[in-house]
């Protein structure tokens, strides 16, 4: 009977992957605490920004932890919330973008869905204007979604949304201007 | 120019992001909205979105913080490994390229078979045609090469 080895030697392949491993989390840009105190301020806020945004619940649901992840991986300094909130958007306004690219799909179809759901405990009222509202949005660009959303929804400054969505401060009023007329006015013909 | 501010704008805003624009707002505010166009579409817009936020956020389950941390450390730590593991890939793919760079050398070098085998070759009408088309045969290879590529890349873009 051959007596095979309790341990195999180390190699240098082990011990650089070992080292990688160590070195790997040391990157992130806070510790677990922090990670999940600012995860559970952040992370239903995202979850909906991005559901909004790609119009899918899968797709927010598959991007949200990428979103994380990558904001861990960026090992940015942040001097303020706000900043660090900033910061986290402008992620998943990347990957929505990109997933946008890669999808042929329309880009409400997933949010129909919720609308079905939901619609059997509310009144007939409240499901047509939420209706209204769904197809309304679906019919605006992801950019002005997002913008009309960051605004509204999440009560960013012109600043900020400038920030996440990568335009200049100074045009932000005319294009949020411009973004809620449009929903007005699409609000208007679908009622 | 076109108006695009009001300076009763904000208190719309305000009223209506506080849930209070179809009850509890002052008169004269609303009866400015139903004259201003710039803030009948600004309650309009900002009441229906922060009637989906406040709809859409109890529904919203995200998964644990736990487990998204968890799910991190891992693929930080499998990423790391992949990066680490890159040039001593490299490194190994360029030894092997040496000794076989290496043992067909020493092949060439002793086997009559094998260099028999390269004088035919050098004679033969068909590397003659080849040397005097050079240009030709590396444009016809190129594209062979180009082309799949370029249809593989259009696929991938779309």
């Amino acid at each position: 009977m051959d007596d095979e080895p309790m341990f195999r030697e180390v190699t240098f392949t082990d011990v650089s992957r070992l080292e990688a491993m160590a070195d790997a989390c040391a990157g992130f840009v806070m510790d677990e605490d922090a990670f999940r105190a600012f995860y559970d301020r952040t992370a239903r806020g995202v979850w909906a920004y991005l559901a909004r945004v790609t119009g899918d619940r899968q797709m927010a649901d598959d991007l949200l932890q990428e979103t994380f992840y990558r904001f861990l991986r960026a090992a940015a300094t942040h001097d303020s919330e706000a900043h660090r909130r900033n910061s986290l958007y402008r992620i998943p306004t990347n990957l929505a973008r990109d997933a946008r690219r890669r999808s042929l799909t329309h880009p409400f179809n997933g949010i129909g869905g919720e609308i079905e759901r939901v619609a059997v405990s509310e009144t007939t009222g409240a499901t047509e204007r939420r209706t209204d509202f769904e197809r309304a949005m679906a019919r605006l660009k992801p950019r002005e979604r997002a913008m009309l959303w960051l605004a509204y929804a999440e009560g960013a400054s012109h600043q900020e949304i400038a920030g996440v969505l990568g335009l200049r401060p100074a045009s932000m009023k005319f294009l949020l201007f411009r973004a809620r007329r449009r929903l007005a006015a699409l609000l208007g013909v679908e009622k | 120019m076109k108006r695009i501010e009001c300076p009763f704008e904000a208190e719309v805003l305000a009223a209506a992001v506080e849930s209070r624009w179809s009850a509890g707002i002052d008169a004269q505010l609303r009866e400015h909205a139903a004259t201003c166009a710039i803030c009948a579409e600004a309650a309009l817009v900002v009441s229906a979105l922060s009637d989906a936020r406040d709809q859409m956020h109890p529904s919203v389950t995200v998964p644990d913080s736990a487990r998204v941390w968890r799910v991190s450390q891992i693929r930080a730590r499998r990423e790391a490994i992949e990066a680490a593991g890159r040039p001593i890939t490299a490194a190994h793919l360029a030894a092997l390229a040496c000794s076989a760079g290496l043992m067909g050398a020493c092949f060439g070098a002793t086997s009559a078979w094998f260099q028999s085998a390269l004088r035919w070759l050098a004679s033969s009408p068909v590397v003659a045609l080849v040397a005097q088309h050079v240009a030709v045969v590396a444009g016809a290879g190129a594209l062979l090469v180009l082309i799949p590529a370029a249809a593989y890349f259009a696929i991938v873009r779309e």
